[in-house]
């Protein structure tokens, strides 16, 4: 029963990754990682990790989405990239690459062998880990995350306006090959 | 062990250095008042007074060498190390023993007279104070030259008299002509100095040891395996600087400085150090008769071509510098015959009255306000009799007619051409240097000062100052010979005096072949003298005509084919060589250097495309290098 | 749940290679950002598949890590994107090609 349930898990999860890349807007792309991060949460509680796989929908599903979802309604794009894409010349060696991977992973993989054991790991597990071992790289993470927070402050603020092009007298119709390649 | 011997060469080293700081004061003041001139009285007086001091000081130094014993008459001062590397030991030492005390005497001697005659004869030129700067200098080399105690040193102030001679005939450079005859005389001595620092390198590696006490004992001991070749490159670099044949061609073109110069660089002193370094070589070149022989053949061809060539000159200082080159000649021809005395006793006089003659002819060149051409002058005796009289006490001496110094060390060295090997060819040769000397002495002596007056304008005695030093010259050149090289029987003073120092053995003196030798000298002298009477005594330059058609004369004009040679094949060659350096340069250096760096932006060119400012591009590479560090732990981690 | 490890690293590497496709291929930064969303996940399930074989807790504590990268890197990139939407009206990639060599 439980391997039936990973197996459609990951099903699910691959078609939501699949259209997170070949949608065209934003928006469906983001909707459909929310599929995606649902579904890789109900892996991780089958793998044995429930606190990874709450964490993953706390804030993955929960923060990081959301904010991709705010950012894409913020900007209000109308003129997104050409569609459909085109992809001559990119569509081999994507598949290639992406085929390439698998059978990597799956070479590796071999060492490990087998079916796994029935694990199932403790938040205090994790905790003595994360706050033992690797306390120092843990505080460093933190302090990383103090400075994403510092960095974006500084991007965010509205800084003495650019100039803008004398081209882009209105929004919406910007031509921006035009400046980009002189 | 004497500290007298270092402060002969300081005195003139400081004279140049006070001078040249003088100099440079001038040039300083120049530049807001173009007209500035050195005090013209301070300056000589400090190079002269240097000079005067140096003299004083050799001859206090050569009495205290006369109060040793003859066997151990040597005053040496050690100043420390100068090289010490590897088996490479110079000691900074000077030795002055009778024949560096000749050499001293003469040079300081001379030299001081000369610095007080270029007081007259320079005044009024602008690079007053560098002119005396360097003729000081050239004293302080030519004593280091002559003092030092091993060949390093000596080749030190060899370089130090080039530099000297290269910068003094250059004097007038902004005419032209003079430096270009400055850089020929440089660049021909470069010939004959490699060979010189070839043979130094040559005796430090056969004897580990530089200094003339080593070389002169191993030599004569027959230590030396290679002396020949020794022998053969040191004679190369007294060819170089004594303008021997085939390098004499710089000498005649170095009579573009003043004639002061010329007299006290290009005839007394800095062209006899070839003859010097023989002379304190002689154990070597003892040991090496082969090289001997060419020594001898070389200086006695040396001065009859040369004596041609002064015999065909048209000007003054030209054919005064010819004669230099073949009374050199036979200085070497003398050595070349084991005389190294008689090169020497040779040397002495030629200071004297060459230096005189010199003197003189600048006495001349100046009253005709700067006129060298022979043309046009003629029946000066009545304007400048004191002239007159010097130039003619030089010519007597010159062309050794009895009783004046040229004559008596002539016939040392014809005597001793007689007493050694190979006698015919080079007493040959001597005797027909002795001719021509004594017919274009007063082919000389006749076209300036007798016959018709040639010359414009109206000729005016010298100053006090030039004839002073003329005077006392012309007095070293009736006396000098009469007082040093009398031979009373055996006594000879000049060779006692040297033997010590020379190897080898001293012709013989007085008796039955001396004065057979004294007659023939006397004799072809005399005929020199009696044809140059008749031929130009009254006619001038005219007289020329009937010698014109002799084919002697014709190689005589033509003694510039060396000159031609060198010019077209030498000069040529070494354009062509330099034009091939030039092309090589061009297409394969700079070929090189700029196909680098066309290769590097075409590089750039090309790898331009990978930086085309798209994010997805950079992940691609990023990818694929993933991708490959993946494979690669795959196939070597698991593998 | 008998799955074997090789299935589970196979997901992994199927995620991660769809994020790579889609961040070679897409233009519009917003969905190249959730490409890379994809990779992070694709390296969490390799984790956890690691974790799971090995029976320690290690892997999956560094999962935590990879979250925390993750939140850093969106909330700095989707400022970035708004800064440069705010200079070119664009969050086309291909706008921001001004370092072209």
């Amino acid at each position: 029963m439980a391997e039936a349930l990973f197996y459609a898990l990951a099903l699910t999860a691959l078609y939501g990754a699949g259209n997170v890349i070949a949608r065209r807007h934003a928006l469906v792309a983001a909707v459909h990682l929310a599929l995606t991060l649902f579904a890789l949460s109900g892996i991780y509680l089958l793998l044995g990790s429930p606190l990874l796989a709450f964490l993953n929908l706390l804030v993955y599903a929960g923060a990081i989405l959301v904010l991709f979802l705010f950012v894409i309604m913020l900007l209000d794009l109308r003129r997104d990239e050409p569609w459909p894409l085109d992809l001559r010349g990119k569509l081999g060696p994507a598949a290639a690459f992406v085929l390439g991977v698998e059978a990597l992973a799956l070479a590796f993989a071999s060492g490990d062998g087998g079916e796994g054991p029935a694990y199932r790991e403790t938040t205090d597990q994790s905790g003595e880990i994360l706050f033992g071992q690797y306390l120092f790289p843990f505080e460093i993470s933190g302090l990383l995350l103090l400075l994403g927070i510092v960095a974006v402050l500084v991007l965010a603020r509205r800084g003495p306006r650019p100039a803008p092009p004398s081209s882009e007298g209105t929004a919406g119709v910007p031509e921006p090959m035009a400046q980009a390649h002189p | 062990m004497s500290a007298l011997l270092p402060l002969l060469v300081g005195l003139p080293l400081a004279g140049a250095i006070a001078c040249a700081a003088l100099h440079a004061r001038v040039l300083s003041r120049r530049r807001t008042d173009p007209e500035a001139r050195p005090g013209e009285i301070l300056v000589g007086a400090i190079a002269t007074g240097a000079a005067s001091a140096a003299f004083v000081l050799a001859l206090a130094l050569f009495v205290r060498l006369l109060g040793l014993p003859a066997a151990d008459r040597r005053i040496g001062a050690s100043l420390g190390t100068w090289i010490d590397a590897g088996t490479l030991r110079v000691p900074a030492s000077l030795l002055l023993d009778p024949l560096s005390s000749i050499l001293a005497l003469v040079v300081t001697g001379v030299g001081a007279l000369i610095h007080l005659y270029s007081i007259g004869y320079m005044r009024g030129d602008p690079g007053f104070a560098r002119y005396f700067a360097c003729l000081n200098l050239f004293l302080a080399s030519m004593l280091l030259l002559v003092l030092g105690a091993n060949l390093p040193l000596t080749f030190v102030g060899w370089e130090g008299v080039g530099l000297c001679s290269y910068l003094l005939i250059g004097f007038w450079y902004g005419k032209g002509w003079p430096a270009d005859a400055g850089l020929k005389a440089f660049v021909v001595n470069r010939v004959g100095d490699a060979g010189f620092l070839l043979g130094i390198f040559l005796l430090q590696k056969e004897l580990g040891a530089l200094d003339y006490a080593s070389i002169g004992a191993a030599a004569s001991t027959g230590k030396i395996p290679s002396a020949t070749w020794a022998a053969a490159l040191l004679f190369c670099g007294a060819v170089g600087k004594s303008a021997q044949i085939p390098l004499q061609v710089w000498l005649p073109d170095a009579m573009a400085g003043p004639t002061p110069v010329s007299a006290l660089i290009h005839a007394a002193t800095m062209v006899t150090a070839g003859v010097y370094l023989l002379a304190r070589l002689s154990a070597l070149f003892l040991a090496a008769p082969g090289v001997l022989l060419v020594v001898g053949i070389v200086g006695g061809a040396t001065a009859v071509l040369a004596g041609l060539g002064a015999l065909a000159s048209r000007d003054l200082k030209r054919a005064l510098a010819c004669s230099t080159v073949s009374q050199l000649g036979l200085m070497f021809l003398g050595e070349g015959a084991g005389a190294f005395d008689a090169g020497i006793a040779h040397l002495t006089t030629h200071a004297f009255f060459k230096a005189l003659l010199f003197l003189a002819a600048g006495s001349v060149i100046h009253a005709l306000g700067g006129e060298q051409d022979l043309a046009k002058m003629g029946g000066l005796r009545a304007r400048i009799p004191a002239t007159f009289l010097c130039f003619c006490a030089g010519a007597w001496a010159l062309s050794g007619l009895p009783p004046l110094a040229g004559f008596f060390s002539k016939d040392e060295i014809l005597g001793g051409a007689l007493h050694g090997g190979h006698a015919a060819i080079l007493a040959s040769l001597g005797f027909a240097a002795s001719f021509l000397t004594a017919l274009y002495s007063f082919r000389l002596v006749y076209l300036v000062f007798s016959g018709r007056e040639n010359f414009a304008g109206s000729p005016h005695e010298s100053p006090g100052v030039m004839l002073a030093p003329m005077r006392v010259l012309a007095a070293l050149s009736l006396l000098g010979g009469a007082l040093a090289w009398i031979p009373i029987a055996d006594a000879r003073p000049i060779a006692a005096f040297l033997a010590p120092v020379l190897g080898g053995e001293a012709a013989p003196g007085g008796g039955a072949e001396h004065v057979l030798v004294a007659a023939l000298s006397f004799a072809v002298a005399s005929v020199g003298f009696l044809l140059a009477r008749r031929l130009w005594r009254d006619r001038g330059l005219a007289g020329d005509e009937g010698l014109a058609r002799t084919a002697l004369w014709r190689l005589a004009a033509a003694g510039g084919v060396l000159d031609a040679f060198y010019r077209g094949a030498v000069a040529r060659g070494a354009r062509l060589l330099a034009i091939a350096c030039g092309v090589f340069d061009l297409f394969v250096i700079d070929g090189a250097v700029n196909g680098v760096g066309r290769a590097a932006s075409a590089a750039g060119a090309s790898l331009r495309a990978l930086q085309n400012g798209k994010i997805q591009s950079y992940g691609i590479g990023i990818a694929a290098a993933a991708g490959a560090l993946l494979l690669a732990g795959l196939l070597l981690g698991r593998g | 749940m008998t799955v074997p490890t090789a299935h589970v690293y196979a997901l992994g590497a199927a995620l991660f290679a769809l994020g790579v496709a889609g961040f070679l291929v897409r233009r519009n930064l917003l969905v190249v950002f959730l490409s890379l969303e994809l990779m992070f996940n694709g390296a969490i399930v390799t984790l956890l598949g690691a974790a799971r074989a090995r029976a320690t807790a290690e892997p999956s504590t560094f999962a935590l890590f990879v979250i925390f990268l993750a939140a850093v890197e969106v909330s700095v990139g989707l400022a970035l994107v708004i800064a440069l939407f705010r200079l070119r009206r664009s969050v086309d990639s291909d706008a921001a090609a001004s370092l072209r060599g």
